[in-house]
């Protein structure tokens, strides 16, 4: 487990300054992912930043204790703790004179809803009127309180697809591409408000760069919204259909949790099925391996899926628990309708799905420049094909060593197991929640096209055997 | 995709359908169906004129197998479009690899 020592820097003005988890990141070494075992240490200007800020908070206690709370959460992340030495947090108490709210009379004028239990997402902090700017000179100025704080971007002219994507040229160009801030948020009525994971831009004239922002409650989920570029694995309305669609090119950029095709050879994340790297297998009413299906659901219900039943990306909402015939599953009210926003609760606040975990790993590598190798492109678009092109071939096997893959597979496996989340206590692997990838379209490869006189070629072909 | 186990039926079938289907167990002696996903899995070759040498190469090690009690490993596509038995049942199959008892594959 990471150390989770935080240390505090009075400043002017009743501002503090925190580190926290020093010792695991001021050597700047991170585990060597061509050499399993071993450990390399990164240059400076490789690390990745985390700032911790927070709204509403009258009390820089209260800020502390969130602190000690997030921290202790954050480690819990086995991908977070493994990777801690390259990761650089840091946090900035700013004694607010009232909790946030929908007055927004807090320090940085986060906007509250009228209950004070969530933070309003109407895109206040993009607003060009006097709060919304006031929020961003005032977040900005906090942040650049770090001056060492990596100023890294992702070039302007990255390439990675289009709008419809989840990850977009839009959301990566100019991004900082090595720090991250998580915006705690406290209001009279609720210590953690619940949140959501946006940009924030700086003030003109360089309104181009942008940061990404994970706000409110939950904290580590928005965090890994924010970092790893993880999208919802929940459902939110049952019903609502998938209008998204995969990238057309493999990059460690584009890779997302989310697929929107159910098509075996565009499922990212077969190696981890039962008919991957690690097989298994059950008979009979024995339960059977489920890691690694495609389990339905992605903010939307129809027409997307993610890799597992349970993970840190996923939630409540409008989820279901064993069936999508909704009238009999857990969720269904007693008349057999369902209330919405009574979804069954799927996150694992100490855990990624594995697939998850390979892709934040992915995105650590890559911010580090640990996927770099002598000879790649120069440009980043290409650089990102590259080496998600290494991975595959190369890497990924030294990924499984290194967090033992294998192992958290059969661990995960004998958790699904031992679920039984139907109506009636049916086991999980009964539930229609996950379905297996559908063939190619092609089908298997042939070795030779269809012969108009198939018996000819038979023959010819026995004729040719000495 | 692949599959590891012991072949415990070989079937043919022309009507309709020109197909070879075949299914595998976990043990060697017993009638436990491996299954993908919550369903028995069946495994399909097409008998048709573009696979016919891929069938023809591949029948003998499933026969053998079967006779011998030899493990297998199938490498398979995603769930077919068509089922035997129920949705999502059937595989189609793009190679065999058969190896002697007592060893393990890699």
């Amino acid at each position: 487990m990471a150390n989770l020592s935080i240390v505090e820097t009075p400043l002017a003005g009743g501002k503090i300054r925190y580190t926290l988890g020093q010792p695991n990141w001021e050597d700047r070494r991170m585990p060597d992912i061509r050499r399993p075992g071993s450990t390399v240490q990164i240059e400076e200007q490789r690390l990745i930043d985390v700032i911790i800020l927070g709204d509403g908070f009258t009390a820089a206690s209260d800020f502390r204790d969130a602190l000690e709370n997030w921290l202790s959460n954050f480690y819990a992340i086995k991908v977070y703790d493994v990777f801690a030495g390259c990761i650089r947090i840091r946090a900035l108490y700013t004694p607010s004179t009232q909790p946030a709210s929908a007055n927004r009379a807090s320090y940085y004028r986060c906007r509250m809803s009228d209950d004070g239990c969530s933070i309003d997402k109407d895109d206040w902090w993009k607003a060009n009127d006097a709060d919304g700017m006031a929020f961003r000179e005032a977040f900005w100025e906090s942040v650049d309180t770090f001056a060492d704080a990596n100023p890294r971007r992702y070039p302007l002219d990255l390439e990675v697809g289009s709008s419809n994507q989840t990850i977009t040229n839009d959301r990566l160009r100019d991004l900082y591409r090595n720090l991250v801030v998580s915006f705690l948020v406290r209001s009279a009525v609720d210590e953690h408000p619940s949140g959501f994971t946006s940009d924030v831009s700086r003030p003109a004239p360089d309104q181009s760069r942008h940061v990404r922002v994970g706000f409110g409650a939950n904290e580590i989920h928005e965090f890994s919204h924010a970092f790893g570029l993880l999208s919802d694995e929940y459902i939110n309305g049952r019903g609502t259909t998938n209008t998204r669609v995969d990238p057309t090119t493999p990059s460690v950029f584009s890779l997302s949790n989310l697929r929107y095709s159910n098509r075996v050879d565009n499922v990212p994340w077969i190696h981890l099925s039962p008919c991957g790297w690690q097989e298994r297998t059950a008979s009979g009413q024995e339960p059977s391996p489920l890691v690694g299906w495609l389990w339905v659901g992605g903010s939307v219900h129809v027409g997307v899926w993610h890799s597992e039943y349970r993970c840190l990306m996923n939630g409540n909402h409008d989820n279901f628990q064993f069936t999508q015939v909704a009238a009999e599953d857990p969720t269904a009210n007693e008349d057999g309708t369902y209330t919405e926003e009574n979804g069954a609760g799927l996150r694992d606040t100490d855990r990624f799905c594995l697939w998850c975990q390979e892709i934040v790993s992915l995105r650590i590598l890559e911010k580090t420049d640990q996927l770099l190798e002598e000879g790649d492109p120069a440009d980043v678009t290409s650089q990102g094909i590259t080496w998600y092109a290494r991975w595959l071939e190369r890497l990924r096997s030294n990924y499984y060593q290194l967090f033992d893959v294998a192992q958290q597979i059969a661990d995960a496996e004998a958790r699904y197991a031992g679920l039984t989340p139907g109506r009636n206590k049916e086991p999980l692997w009964q539930s229609d929640l996950y379905s297996i990838p559908k063939a190619a379209v092609a089908g298997p490869a042939s070795p030779v096209p269809p012969l108009p006189d198939d018996e000819v070629f038979v023959l010819t072909g026995f004729a040719a055997i000495p | 995709m692949d599959t590891v186990g012991y072949v415990g039926t070989v079937e043919v079938e022309t009507a309709g359908t020109a197909r070879l289907w075949f299914g595998l167990t976990e043990s060697k002696d017993t009638a436990d169906w491996i299954k993908i996903g919550s369903v028995r899995a069946w495994f399909t070759m097409n008998l048709e004129a573009a696979d016919r040498l891929f069938f023809l190469a591949e029948l003998p090690l499933l026969m053998e197998a079967m006779r011998s009690g030899l493990q297998v490993e199938v490498s398979q596509g995603g769930a077919a479009s068509f089922h035997k038995r129920t949705p999502n049942d059937s595989f189609e199959v793009d190679g065999v690899r058969v190896l002697r008892s007592g060893m393990i594959f890699s």
